[in-house]
């Protein structure tokens, strides 16, 4: 069974990664010292929290890049179940709680876990197995397409019930560039949005902050204090940063003006400290992931192996996207946290899982070195 | 074992990704090269100093001052619990609520704004102890309004960012508060503002004011002075009013400058402008008859008055406030000419004194009017107006019939005292002829003599043309006007033959037995007119008669008056009596000839109008 023991994975991704992983918690450092403070903890409180998380996240990640992917297949059925039980234990008081609004926190051993996160990629890893499976017949709409399409809606509906809007669109982003990929016919995706633009429409009403967010995006409402100054703050931040940045640590907007500077705005600080020229780094280094990753699908022969990558690649790829266009205010403010830098132990951890999956995938690929097809 | 998988839409997808990616690093490379900063908000422009406001004479209104806030950066602050409860005994605040901001607020936050001096002094010695951890003191602009409540209205206020919120503060602000410096100074100087109040008069008008408005138990009162022959205000007084310097602890009510804000039906004293308006039409002339038998019938509900005046002209139609006479002169002209005029007497529409909250009031259009509009506004009724309307509608009848637009600033100098602008007499059209003009004002001189409706205003020696209002206040309620809410008036126009000043009193919803303007909005007058005659040395006709005269008069046989209270009539011949019918608001009943044998009420019973007096003769 173990066919592929003695292979490297793709060593160039896990040094990208470690790159990005290392400038993150340097960040997040600086970033979050503050708050930390101002919750009468010492500066690095945070830091060390995150710093737990991804030993804890490596450590699964190396297990996860070393099992078979066989099994993984296998437990397909066991990790939709799974996702489906953690979905809906924040609803039940004993486990979950609400913060800000929102009922999206399991509370268990003093640790807070987002299964939103977890619900990511189990939708990943099932739309992969399932689309894999049926591959041959995706164009019966009935009997192949829909009954996966239904079952990731259920669980993005449930994500939205917990209050986690942005986690329910970017779920809905994979699965449908997961979809594209596959050779869905066009027609289908058409049919899909005149379903979906007037849901997420209707959705978007029943939230009155949201709708607050999207006026106050359109300059429609003046908003002096809510999303509308984040955002301006953070554009406040990029402008301080110039071309050099103000210095590692020599950032003033997270000291207060920048809510979130820590989490879903730490790309703002990042550019007021380091710059133009720091933010072109990480956004090389996020290119350089995705180039690997993309390889990585390009090169797949197994079509279970192909979307798993192509929906793990893309996932890291439009959350980083999605984050850096909320702050510099090309799109409505969302939540969507930054991989590998924002605060939050979950999103890391099933992010380093992804990456694991990844390596263990590229570990399989046919010996072909010094061949590329991108 | 598997077809090779087609992966051509990776291609595409790949390139949406890209172009991803190139509107972002754009976007960045504007943003982060390209963009300046904004200019950052009110709160930290440069150090503007605020320009002073004056008065007329350059005493000052409102002024720039330096004050001390309290504010704290919480990460320093070490125990939260005993920071709170010192500076919530410093500072009065309470410590709860306190504890929760310090809690709750990231980093810098303001504790309390613009303190006094016994706060900051022990701030002070705290921080001296070294016992207020993060908690600093920092120099803030301010303004100071050393009358307080002397003229608030008109002066208005700010707001703790300096940021004019109402009155000249807020109508005057981007003169008030340069947004920029000049010349990359750090500190900016905003324009001084000279009023034309003075606050002399404004002071003793506020003063008389408050008198009435506690001695009737009033909802409000109004008192604008103008100068007649520019429209130049010289006092305005609104009550309930406030104390700018400590506007939050004010609702917004007696923040609310009623002279320009409150719109109300003026009664009886817009009967100088519905009869000035019928003359110069030519529908009626001062010597048209109209016969009062106490109610004008024609419409429903009819007209009515307190007293029956038989035959009146014009004259006594103003000088009796008779209603059913007003009803009857308005059957001489159109509808829609009567319209015309009002609309160029201003009503309807907004002064334009340059205040903020200014309110229009109503007269609508002829094709909204019933059959009843008519008549009913020729006495004051459906038509709503603001004082400052009528002031300046009453401009019209001081400048031989020209209306001048009322004004409230004098003049805008540069900090270094260059002028900016003068405000000067500014006409805003022709609404009647000259001879109108002043014949209304002849007319409303007969209203001060002992037989008129004013004659508790009049002032010995000084010609005074003036016309009481009383007008009960339509209740949406039972659709109907209301029998206990009165709105109280008086204008007068003094001296007649030289008319100088325009003093209007507006009392609103007095809840004393007396609520007629003839008998509390009068009296009113009369302190301002003599404070005014004092303050600006008006001439005065007795004393040039002294200066003039040796002839002796002979004291006559004094004839009998109907005031306040009822007099002893015991013996006094019918002819005596006859003069009383003359002394419109009471109505008198003679039964038989001779002289008086009998009388009711009793001597000495306080006269109220509408009593009936019963002189039994022999």
């Amino acid at each position: 069974m173990e066919r592929i023991k003695g292979k490297s994975g793709d060593f160039v991704l896990v040094i990208i990664l470690t790159l990005l992983l290392g400038v993150g918690l340097a960040m997040l450092f600086s970033a979050s010292s503050y708050h930390a403070e101002k919750l009468g903890k010492d500066g690095a409180y945070f830091f060390r929290r995150q710093l737990i998380w991804l030993l804890f996240g490596c450590v699964a990640a190396y297990i996860i890049s070393h099992i078979p992917l066989e099994l993984l297949k296998r437990a397909v059925p066991l990790i939709l179940f799974s996702s489906l039980i953690l979905a809906v234990l924040p609803f039940f008081p004993v486990f979950g709680r609400e913060l800000s609004g929102a009922r999206r926190w399991i509370f268990l051993f003093g640790q807070t876990f987002q299964p939103s996160e977890y619900i990511k990629l189990s939708m990943i890893v099932y739309l992969s197995y399932i689309l894999a499976r049926k591959e041959k017949r995706l164009n019966d709409a009935f009997n192949s397409l829909l009954p996966p399409l239904l079952i990731v809606l259920i669980y993005i509906v449930i994500v939205y019930f917990q209050n986690d809007f942005s986690t329910a669109f970017i779920i809905f982003l994979i699965a449908l560039s997961i979809f594209f990929i596959a050779n869905v016919k066009l027609v289908y995706f058409f049919l899909l949005g005149g379903i979906m633009i007037p849901l997420s429409v209707f959705l978007l009403f029943t939230r009155r902050y949201w709708i607050e967010k999207i006026m106050v995006f359109l300059k429609l409402m003046d908003d002096p204090s809510g999303s509308g100054y984040q955002v301006s703050q953070a554009n406040m931040a990029l402008i301080q940063g110039g071309f050099l940045g103000q210095g590692l640590g020599l950032g003033t907007k997270k000291l207060g003006p920048l809510p979130e500077a820590d989490s879903d705005f730490i790309f703002a600080v990042i550019g007021e400290e380091m710059g133009f020229l720091g933010l072109l780094i990480i956004l090389t280094a996020f290119v350089l992931l995705a180039y690997r990753g993309y390889r990585i699908v390009f090169r797949c022969e197994d079509r279970f192996e192909y979307y798993l990558a192509f929906g793990i690649t893309s996932s890291i790829v439009l959350q980083a996207l999605l984050n850096i266009t909320v702050v510099i205010g090309l799109i409505p403010a969302t939540g969507i946290p930054l991989p590998f830098f924002s605060l939050g132990g979950s999103s890391l951890l099933i992010n380093l899982i992804m990456l694991g999956i990844l390596v263990n995938i590229s570990r399989r690929l046919p010996l072909e070195e010094g061949r590329f097809y991108v | 074992m598997q077809d090779k998988i087609k992966k051509q839409r990776m291609f595409y997808y790949i390139g949406f990704l890209v172009v991803i990616l190139v509107l972002i690093i754009g976007r960045l490379g504007y943003i982060m090269l390209f963009q300046e900063l904004p200019e950052s908000s009110p709160v930290a422009r440069p150090d503007v100093e605020r320009g002073p406001i004056f008065d007329r004479n350059g005493r000052i209104l409102a002024i720039h001052s330096n004050f001390k806030s309290v504010s704290a950066w919480t990460p320093y602050i070490e125990d939260v619990d005993k920071t709170a409860s010192l500076l919530a005994d410093a500072l009065s605040l309470d410590k709860r609520e306190l504890q929760k901001l310090l809690l709750e607020k990231s980093g810098y936050t303001y504790i309390k704004r613009k303190i006094s001096d016994t706060e900051t002094e022990s701030i002070k010695k705290m921080q001296a102890d070294n016992l207020l951890k993060g908690i600093n003191l920092e120099d803030e602009m301010g303004r100071s309004y050393p009358q307080a409540e002397i003229a608030s209205h008109v002066v208005g206020y700010v707001n703790l960012d300096n940021i004019g919120l109402n009155g000249i503060e807020r109508e005057y602000e981007k003169l008030l508060n340069p947004r920029k410096a000049e010349n990359g100074s750090p500190k900016a100087f905003g324009n001084q503002i000279f009023l034309t109040l003075d606050i002399n008069l404004q002071y003793l008008v506020q003063q008389i004011a408050q008198g009435a408005k506690d001695e009737n138990m009033a909802d409000s009162v109004i008192i604008i002075v103008l100068d007649a022959k520019n429209a130049e205000t010289l006092a305005l007084c609104s009550l309930p009013n406030f104390n700018p310097n400590n506007f939050t602890a004010y609702t917004e009510s007696e923040r609310t400058n009623r002279a320009i804000n409150y719109n109300y039906e003026p009664g009886s004293v817009f009967k100088i402008f519905s009869i000035s308006s019928f003359l110069d039409l030519g529908g009626i002339s001062p010597e048209s008859e109209f016969f009062c038998n106490g109610s004008y019938t024609g419409v429903n509900p009819p007209i009515n008055d307190i007293g029956v005046h038989h035959l009146v002209h014009p004259k006594e139609i103003i000088q009796f406030s008779c209603n059913v006479g007003a009803a009857l002169a308005s059957e001489s002209v159109a509808s829609i000419d009567f319209y015309d005029m009002l609309r160029k007497y201003g009503f309807g529409q907004t002064t334009q004194i340059g205040l903020p909250g200014e309110r229009s009031g109503i007269l609508r259009t002829v094709d909204k009017w019933s059959g009843r509009s008519k008549p009913a506004i020729a006495f004051g009724q459906e038509v709503s107006v603001s004082a400052m309307q009528m002031v300046k509608a009453a401009t019209a009848l001081t400048n031989s019939g020209t209306m001048l637009k009322p004004l409230i600033v004098k003049k805008i100098l540069t900090p270094a005292g260059d002028l900016v602008q003068e405000f000067g007499r500014t006409q805003v059209q022709q609404v009647l002829g000259s001879n109108t003009a002043w014949e209304v004002l002849e007319m409303m001189k007969s209203a001060t003599t002992s037989q008129g409706t004013a004659r508790r205003a009049a002032i010995e020696g000084i010609d005074i043309s003036a016309k009481t209002g009383t007008a009960e206040v339509y209740d949406p309620k039972i659709r109907d006007y209301s029998e206990e809410k009165y709105v109280s008036s008086f204008i007068g126009i003094f001296p007649t033959n030289n008319p100088s000043y325009i003093v209007y009193v507006v009392i609103e919803n007095p809840k004393k037995e007396k609520y007629y303007g003839s008998q509390i909005a009068a009296p009113v007058f009369k302190e301002i007119a003599e404070e005014i005659i004092r303050l600006y040395h008006v001439p005065k006709t007795t004393e040039k008669i002294i200066e003039h005269s040796g002839e002796i008069y002979l004291p006559q046989v004094p004839e009998v008056k109907l005031e306040n209270v009822m007099p002893d009539l015991i013996g006094q011949p019918k002819r005596k009596i006859l003069s009383l019918f003359g002394q419109s608001d009471m109505n008198i009943e003679i039964r038989g000839q001779g002289y008086v044998k009998a009388q009711h009420p009793e001597a000495g019973t306080e006269l109220t109008p509408g009593t009936t007096i019963i002189l039994e003769l022999e």
